[in-house]
């Protein structure tokens, strides 16, 4: 990660020295553990602040969304943000040429903050320390050794898209990237999995997590694809959502808001990390991007093509269509 | 004489709250059908003209492409207590709009799959394609989804005890 970091200085002092770009959007340690913030680096001497670690956990794109066009404007990004960027580049929401791209190679992933305060059983802790794959997490009166794989967000742990595929400055890769590449696992494996499941036991596990919904829509503003200017469920005329906490309400919000990002979600998990309650319905974005892959063989987004539901073949399959006897 | 008892009946849509207390016997299925003006809404009226018995448990909300449909729509439905959904238009290749009703299979296909995947059972959502002239394919259409829904029982979707 260090080696990651002084490559990345390099590339952003040089956009800022030769005044490439206004600012270059990173990250920076914040004042809890694992929670660092948003960097706007304007100055040489805001480079020093700037980290790149495996709790980086926000979708920086959400960020580029409020700058006015033509604003030039520099970003590092993993592979899973590079192709919701480019989603945002297909719908004409962001231009290509006011981005640059660091891209930076993705090592395991991202460590998922509430699959560790499960882990604590809800205890805050203040310290944490990082050995190889162990990470020891410490608070008032405890101290607790996690391995990596636990932690790590879902979609990361079978994601085997890893390197950028759209970028102006490319990061060195360390060694220690290259060995993760492995095809023998599936990517859909998880949803696979739950596929198998009977129908009943799925509600089950989706009623389970969507109960603890509060509708707060953090989801909603961690996600860069959710760019609405009034989201359909803030909308007074026609009112689609009754602003209560009954179960239908929650389910009629994240279903609709999953079909909202049918073919454009890219895996990011940065909803599933910001949810306060730590609902994990990953599945349900998962599935989405499995069903464009069998349905019309639409595998990942590329810059330029056409959208999954914004255009259509004639012989696109109707089998689920009522047949009339 | 118009028999205003079975207006009534017809008029009251049941909150989904108390949708438990109908009893089996006097429950019938309710489906909302989307069907498109150019095709499938005139599809219904040539089965209504040509006077083709089909169950009275539908009622028509008339769109001008199957297109328009959102999922939102449909969800909306079935959240408020619609035992069944039918989304109908034009065959592939005949719409009015040149191209709608392939953009809505996509989206119907997402959602098909998406309820699926969350454990509420095949049949509650119907997409169907009835052309002007198939007054007959309409009202089996609809006896159809009728028999289904019956055989489903009453919406329980997205409630507690699915």
């Amino acid at each position: 990660m260090e080696e990651i970091r002084k490559s990345l200085n390099v590339i952003v002092k040089s956009l800022i020295s030769e005044k490439k770009v206004e600012y270059v959007l990173g990250f920076e340690e914040g004042t809890l553990p694992l929670k660092p913030v948003p960097l706007y680096i304007e100055k040489e001497e805001d480079i020093d602040r700037l980290i790149w670690n495996e709790y980086c956990n926000l979708n920086l794109v959400k960020f580029l969304l409020e700058e006015p066009h033509g604003k030039k404007i520099g970003i590092i990004l993993k592979n899973c943000e590079i192709r919701s960027l480019i989603v945002l580049i297909n719908e004409k929401q962001i231009n290509r040429e006011d981005i640059v791209i660091i891209g930076v190679p993705c090592s395991y992933g991202i460590i998922d903050i509430n699959k560790v305060s499960k882990l604590l059983d809800g205890k805050e802790f203040t310290e944490f320390k990082k050995n190889g794959n162990d990470y020891t997490f410490k608070g008032v009166g405890f101290k607790k050794i996690i391995k990596l794989q636990d932690i790590l967000s879902d979609s990361c742990a079978y994601c085997k898209d890893k390197n950028p595929v759209e970028y102006d400055y490319l990061v060195e890769t360390p060694n220690e990237f290259k060995k993760i590449k492995d095809e023998d696992f599936d990517e859909y494996f998880d949803v696979i999995e739950f596929e198998k499941k009977t129908p009943k036991e799925r509600w089950a596990y989706f009623k389970k997590e969507l109960e603890k919904c509060t509708l707060c829509m953090a989801c909603r503003n961690a996600c860069p694809l959710c760019y609405c200017k009034l989201c359909f469920i803030d909308s007074n005329q026609p009112q689609w959502f009754d602003k209560t906490d009954d179960l239908s309400e929650k389910m009629l919000f994240h279903m609709t808001r999953a079909i909202h990002l049918a073919g454009r979600c890219t895996g990011c998990e940065a909803c599933t990390r910001a949810c306060p309650e730590g609902i994990d319905i990953h599945l349900l974005y998962k599935k989405l991007r499995k069903m464009t892959k069998d349905r019309w063989k639409v595998d990942k987004i590329e810059l330029g093509e056409p959208s999954v539901l914004g255009s259509y073949k004639i012989d696109d399959p109707q089998e689920f269509m009522v047949k009339e006897d | 004489m118009v028999d205003t008892k079975k207006t009534e009946e017809v008029q009251v849509i049941i909150p989904a709250n108390e949708i438990d207390k109908v009893s089996d016997e006097k429950w019938e299925p309710k489906i909302i059908a989307f069907l498109c003006n150019w095709c499938s809404y005139a599809g219904a009226d040539l089965a209504g003209v040509s006077r083709i018995q089909y169950p009275p448990n539908v009622r028509v909300v008339r769109v001008p492409c199957s297109g328009r449909i959102n999922p939102l729509f449909i969800l909306k439905s079935l959240q408020v207590g619609w035992d069944a959904v039918l989304v109908s238009g034009c065959h592939p290749g005949d719409c009015h709009y040149i191209s709608g009703n392939y953009y809505a299979r996509r989206k119907f296909s997402v959602l098909d799959d998406l309820l699926e995947f969350i454990g509420i059972d095949k049949g509650r959502i119907n997409f169907s394609w009835v052309s002007a002239a198939e007054g007959e394919a309409f009202a089996k259409v609809i006896r159809k989804i009728t028999k289904k829904t019956r055989q489903l029982g009453p919406n329980t979707i997205f409630k507690e005890d699915q």
